[in-house]
């Protein structure tokens, strides 16, 4: 073949030219360390790199997930740790006062006092707040405070059953929290399936206990009532439907009493016209249990009184223009009070009025929120007064005075003009331990809530059933406790299931794009040779030259 | 008898030519389009010398040009086809190192997106990792837009590129006209011009490697250029010019027509080959693809990021909004009005409210004189909104409201007893809305009657309330896209589509076309027709609903871009971290009182427009337990009554669905209720997470990060197809460079011998020459 002078430069050119690249490629694939500079390489690999780096960039982010999950649930275990401990200490406390009887008032005094404290730092550790200052235990609504107490001392949960669920894996979430209502709030009292109580008002020395169901099928949630009609015989009354469950039944010391699929026991000796509660099991948080058992031992010693007292006016026959009066009387102090009933007013209107007119005596005091303080004649002893619904709620705070005042309500005048025969106005409530006698408050009689006097049988009843609650609320402690403990392991596994996988696709990617080195280097070293060759044969050739020798 | 002295001097004038030839020869062998020439000697006839002939010297008889014209034509369609992967390689190359990179590509946005959802999830309450979550939504817009920018830069390059083309090729084609003339001309004669030959192939090939053609030779020496599918670009003498224009399927993009007397013949589609044919399939081919691609993730992602937060509930305690906007020029269009006269307004009194758009705000307001009918207050709020300082009378009774951005305008005009509006397209994202309030009813003897205003959105444009109160407020929203109208269409219909299902969008274009009688939509990637009928609507067409208006002619099309500028339109719309809906907007728990252990879970909202899903609602089991009720406690009714219990069922209501499961006690309650202060509810945070690794589009089969991969592997192949076939077309037209610089290419050693060979017969002549001399000396000395 005929070849043009033109030819063999272009040729000579172009295979240096196509050398060069060659080396360029190779020194870029070997400065990168990557088989693909460009999609268009190899496309498909190229494509599996992105689906790949996203999987595992997938992971990595479940990674940083699953650290926070442990840090909430070591800082949520922590604190049920510390929760465990102060119910410990307030079982002990329970046990030494079942021991003391009513009449230690020093001793019982100093457990109460005890027992505030314990009651205090639990709901520390129930309003516990994490690093960012959310509160740990109020469910979804973390930037509220879970759990408050008002004047009065009832305890209200503020958050929601919310649990944080965080996803740790690519089909997999864990709870991070559990809510206040769950660890704290929602405690079935007593068995958990039923609770019993003996009345306040028993005389006798019976004590029930605990029980248990003995026939699931049976078990009905409602509420019956065990009641003597001698010390030999009793009644079973279901109090929910009002219907007699069994009449008549004898009754010796320690027989178990069976109806609705359970069982207890009455030990001891019960008096003619004393009852025992046996209801179904109702919520009672944790903080509830224990302020309840405080107010027991607290009772007989300072005594404290709470309670409310009200009435359904306007269905009593209070008319427009009826005056309604009495007195209060606390330590030695005397308040008349009255209210006459005006055009369109509801039970709570006048409960309203009537705190309005307490107010108005130079003895009270208003404290702004809602509260009016009594003060009494001793120094430190007040009695705090506050409207609560259509009744009147109160509490007396007896400071360090030993065995406070009652608080008396007396000589009130029903000015009832059109339905005199209906006097019945004035229902005393009675809260926490304190006795009223009598419940009802009519024209003639005077009611009187005093510091209640418990007997040696009704306060260990009363024990039995607070450690009862305190055995429950543990419980649910420490099944928390155990299901952040599976928690954990199961973040730890998807973890180490997460750490295998990230391995193994970060060495999949590694086949696909990275370079094989030595491969890449002989490669470049030959290719670098190559265009010295055919750089040096270029110029050889040029020299070929017919004309170099004419 | 024959002259020695003739015969010695024309061998003489023959070398002499022969070594002009040869020189001729070496001095272009620079020149690459040159065709190498060789000379041919004839002896000359010989003269009859008695009984014998004796030779009378030689004549060169022509200068050969060594060409074959069909290897030349050869170089021509591969140089054609070369040029047009060269381009399309350099486009898709560009193309690719912008979808690959590893930091400016989506990818990692896209990650960090879902990563910061992630981290929201894990902290709900906190401000921080919500702050980081709007910054790498903005990061994520920044790569969609600045991609689909560069994207839709490159297809101005392309466009600009075409019309640089096109005058070029009109240069070349004039030249060669030029050149055909004097070509003509000078061959009358048996001998060809060379040179002129080589000038007109030269500039053939330039021609070929910006349009593929045909070449078709006269028997004049002239040639005429065919492109396409057989126009005349050249016809001997006479040449004829390209022009770009405006597509009339899609303004604004151009198209390649042939000039002729009777008017532009759009030649476009048939063009092939070359640069220009390059740059064409650039635009339709790739360019589209992939901006079509790039749309359709950011659409999608839009879509379902929205869909998910709006069934949030946010830090502020209202229900999310739309996280992302890929709505872009949808028009605004609706009217409003009233019946004032017979909602009470008597003489004196004003009817006034406020019209904000884009910054602007105008106060319109008219005071009722006696015997006024609506269309009279009408047209005085008219007059009132021309009052404003931002609003130009067009004199053709409408009224411009100009916006505060650049290009958004509002323009009105009396349609009956209401006033119409229309918004000019071009108004992006969310200042693409008119918000009506502050209305005012300063009816002093009728205050009871204040239903002021109705309002009516129309295709182009949505409304959530049909009426407006005294005080009230309501924003038409443009939210529905208007496809590109034929420049040619006759009629007066507009088509406007919205998308409906984002799993079923495809990436082609639609095209919807009137024949007369019905409308047919066309699947512009595969030619299928996927919808026909009478219309007005069409709805969930391959995840779009298409809705027509007005009266089209037959013939009269329009052009569907649906996932065109998703991504350029991408715009995250939450500014402000406490509007990011991380909660669930209800929330169910069993009352602390209950009894029974009946306990509620798996709550979820099923449909976040329902009026009442907000209200707390009671479920409460009757005595015995067996059944239940649902209350609604805002509106104060029953939802349902004696509803009977099965552990585990499913209760839904308002919206929304709950479980129920346990066994309850009677009087047992469950509250489902606004999930009110939850700021570490992240249930809406998870659902959002998830969208990650679902499969969203095609038909669910397929997640963003896949998507995106996709466009990677459909560029990378599409690259790599390209530089294959280039180096197939390279090396075809190397080789065939090879056969014609071996015919026709000068090689200098060739040259070399032929100098010697030449000089040495010259030098042979002139020893002749000298020896005719001679002879002739002697002959004088004997005289």
């Amino acid at each position: 073949m005929r070849i043009s002078t033109n030819q063999i430069f272009r040729q000579g050119l172009s295979s240096i030219l196509e050398q060069q690249s060659a080396v360029l490629q190779s020194q870029d694939q070997v400065a990168s360390g990557k088989k693909n500079r460009v999609p268009s390489d190899d496309p498909s690999a190229a494509a599996r790199v992105l689906d790949l780096n996203e999987s595992i960039a997938q992971l990595q982010q479940f990674d940083r997930n699953a650290d926070y999950a442990t840090q909430r649930l070591n800082l949520e275990e922590t604190t049920l740790e510390s929760s465990v401990n102060v119910i410990q200490r307030v079982k002990e406390l329970s046990v030494q006062a079942a021991n003391t009887g009513v009449n230690d008032l020093q001793s019982q005094q100093a457990i109460a006092a005890e027992l505030k404290e314990k009651l205090s730092e639990l709901m520390d550790y129930a309003n516990t707040k994490d690093v960012s200052g959310d509160y740990l235990f109020a469910g979804f609504q973390s930037k509220t405070q879970p759990f408050t107490r008002d004047a009065l001392g009832n305890i209200t949960y503020n958050g929601d059953e919310g649990q944080l669920q965080l996803q740790i894996g690519s089909s997999r979430q864990v709870a991070s929290s559990d809510s206040g209502a769950e660890v704290f709030q929602r405690i079935r009292m007593g068995n958990g399936d039923f609770s019993v109580d003996a009345h306040t008002a028993n005389s006798g020395t019976g004590v029930i206990s605990v029980g248990s169901v003995v026939n699931p099928a049976a078990f009905q949630q409602q509420d019956f009532r065990i009641q003597f009609t001698a010390p030999d015989t009793y009644d079973v009354i279901n109090t929910t439907t009002g219907a007699t469950v069994a009449t008549a039944q004898p009754f010796t010391d320690g027989n178990s009493i069976s109806f609705n699929g359970l069982q207890v026991e009455i030990t001891g000796t019960p008096d003619a016209g004393d009852s025992f509660s046996v209801n179904a099991s109702r919520n009672q948080d944790i903080f509830t249990s224990l302020q309840k058992l405080i107010d027991t031992l607290d009772t007989p010693s300072t005594g404290n009184i709470r309670g409310s007292f009200g009435g359904d006016y306007i269905n009593n026959g209070f008319d427009v223009n009826d005056t309604i009066s009495f007195n209060v009387d606390f330590d030695g102090v005397s308040i008349p009070v009255s209210y006459t009933v005006a055009a369109g007013d509801t039970n709570a209107n006048i409960a309203a009025g009537i705190v309005a007119d307490i107010n108005a005596d130079a003895s009270v005091t208003d404290n702004g929120d809602g509260t009016y303080t009594l003060q009494g004649a001793t120094a430190g002893l007040s009695l705090t007064l506050q409207l609560d619904g259509d009744n009147i709620a109160f509490q007396s705070d007896g400071g360090n005075v030993d065995r406070s005042s009652n608080l008396t309500i007396n000589s009130f005048v029903d000015n009832n003009g059109s339905t005199a025969a209906n006097p019945a106005f004035m229902d005393i409530i009675s809260a926490g331990n304190t006795a009223a006698s009598p419940a009802t408050v009519s024209g003639s009689s005077d009611a009187s809530f005093a510091p209640g006097g418990l007997t040696d049988t009704l306060l260990s009843q009363q024990i039995a059933g607070a450690m009862q609650n305190f055995d429950q609320a543990m419980n649910r402690m420490i099944d928390v406790q155990t299901r952040i403990g599976g928690r954990l392991n199961s973040i730890e596994s998807q973890r180490l299931d997460n750490e295998s996988r990230d391995v193994q696709l970060k060495g999949v990617r590694s086949n696909i794009e990275d370079l094989d080195m030595a491969e890449a280097i002989s490669r470049l070293t030959f290719q670098t040779t190559a265009l010295q060759v055919a750089q040096q044969t270029f110029v050889r050739i040029q020299n070929l030259n017919l004309f170099s020798l004419l | 008898m024959p002259s020695i002295l003739n015969t010695a001097t024309s061998g003489l004038r023959a070398y002499q030519g022969a070594l002009a030839t040869t020189s001729q020869n070496i001095a272009n062998v620079g020149n690459e389009a040159y065709t190498r020439q060789r000379v041919e000697f004839n002896a000359r006839l010989p003269q009859n010398v008695g009984q014998t002939f004796v030779g009378q010297g030689m004549d060169l008889t022509d200068v050969q040009r060594l060409a074959d014209e069909f290897i030349i034509g050869n170089i021509r369609d591969f140089s054609s086809s070369t040029s047009r992967l060269g381009l399309f390689e350099s486009y898709a190359s560009r193309i690719e190192n912008m979808i690959a990179d590893d930091q400016a590509s989506l990818l990692p946005a896209m990650n960090g997106f879902f990563n910061a959802l992630n981290d929201v999830s894990n902290d709900p309450s906190a401000s921080a990792p919500r702050v980081a979550l709007l910054g790498s939504a903005e990061i994520m817009q920044q790569r969609f837009n600045d991609m689909a920018g560069n994207l839709q830069g490159i297809g101005q390059e392309v466009d600009n590129q075409i019309s640089f083309q096109v005058s070029e090729i009109n240069g070349l084609t004039t030249e060669i006209a030029r050149l055909n003339e004097s070509i003509a001309r000078i061959s009358l004669s048996t001998q060809q011009p060379a040179d002129l030959l080589d000038q007109r192939d030269k500039l053939l090939n330039q021609l070929a490697e910006k349009i593929s053609v045909n070449v078709v030779e006269q028997t004049d020496g002239t040639l005429n250029v065919l492109v396409g599918s057989g126009q005349l670009l050249v016809s001997g003498s006479l040449s004829i010019n390209l022009a770009t224009q405006n597509d009339p399927a899609q303004p604004g993009q151009q198209a390649i027509a042939l000039q002729g007397a009777a008017g532009n013949v759009d030649i476009t589609s048939t063009i092939t080959g070359g640069e220009l044919g390059g740059l064409l399939d650039v635009r339709n081919s790739m360019l589209s693809e992939v901006q079509n691609r790039l749309g359709r993730t950011a659409i999608a992602l839009s879509e379902s990021v929205n869909a998910v937060h709006t069934q949030g509930y946010s830090l502020n305690g209202v229900l999310g909004t739309d996280f992302f906007s890929t709505v872009g020029t949808g028009r605004l269009e609706g009217s409003l009005g009233g019946d004032y006269v017979n909602n009470g307004f008597d003489v004196g009194d004003t009817v006034s409210f406020d019209l904000l758009f884009d910054g602007q705000t105008v106060t319109a307001s008219y005071t009722v004189l006696a015997g006024d009918t609506n269309t009279q207050v009408a047209d005085g709020l008219l007059a009132s909104i021309n009052a404003d300082a931002n609003v130009t009378d067009n004199g053709d009774g409408t009224y411009t409201l100009a916006g505060t951005s650049a290009g958004a305008s509002l323009t009105f005009q009396l349609s009956g007893t209401d006033i119409a509006f229309v918004g000019d397209a071009g108004v992006a994202g969310t200042s693409n809305s008119l918000q009506i309030n502050n209305v005012t009813d300063n009816d002093a003897s009728n205050a009871g009657v204040n239903a002021l205003l109705d309002l009516n959105g129309v295709a182009g444009a949505t409304v959530t309330n049909n009426t407006i109160t005294v005080g009230g407020s309501e924003t038409f929203t443009g939210g529905v896209e208007l496809a590109i109208a034929n420049a040619n269409n006759t009629g007066t219909a507009e088509v406007s589509y919205a998308i409906a299902d984002v799993s079923a969008l495809t990436l082609s274009d639609y095209q919807v076309r009137f024949d007369g009688t019905n409308y047919n939509v066309l699947r512009l990637s595969d030619n299928q027709t996927v919808a026909s009928g009478a219309g007005p609507s069409f709805s969930n067409v391959d995840g779009l609903n298409i809705t027509i208006s007005g009266v089209a002619n037959n013939t009269d099309s329009f052009l569907i871009q649906p996932t065109r500028e998703g991504a350029l339109r991408f715009t995250t719309l939450i500014t402000d971290q406490a509007d990011i809906a991380a909660a669930s907007p209800i929330r169910a728990s069993s009352a602390f009182a209950n009894i029974g252990d009946v306990s509620v879970s798996g709550d979820s909202v099923t449909n976040v427009g329902d009026a009442n899903l907000l209200n707390p609602v009671t479920i409460t089991f009757n005595n015995p337990p067996g059944t239940f009720d649902v209350f609604d406690t805002v509106q104060g009714v029953a939802l349902a009554t004696n509803v009977a219990y099965t552990p585990g069922m499913t209760v839904a209501f308002n919206g929304w669905q709950v479980q129920l499961d346990g066994s309850p006690a009677a009087g047992d309650v469950i509250t489902v209720e606004e999930n009110t202060s939850a700021s570490s509810d992240n249930r809406n945070m998870l659902s959002l997470i998830a969208l990650q690794s679902t499969g969203i589009l095609d038909g669910n089969n397929t997640t963003f990060q896949r998507d995106y991969s996709a466009l990677t592997t459909a560029v990378g192949s599409t690259t790599q197809q390209v530089k294959i076939n280039l180096q197939v077309e390279q090396s075809l037209l190397t080789s065939t460079q090879a056969e014609r610089e071996s015919i026709s290419g000068v090689n200098l050693d060739e040259e070399a011998a032929d100098l010697i060979r030449f000089q040495q017969a010259y030098q042979a002549m002139s020893r002749v020459v000298q020896t005719a001399q001679t002879l002739f000396q002697t002959l004088l000395d004997v005289v």
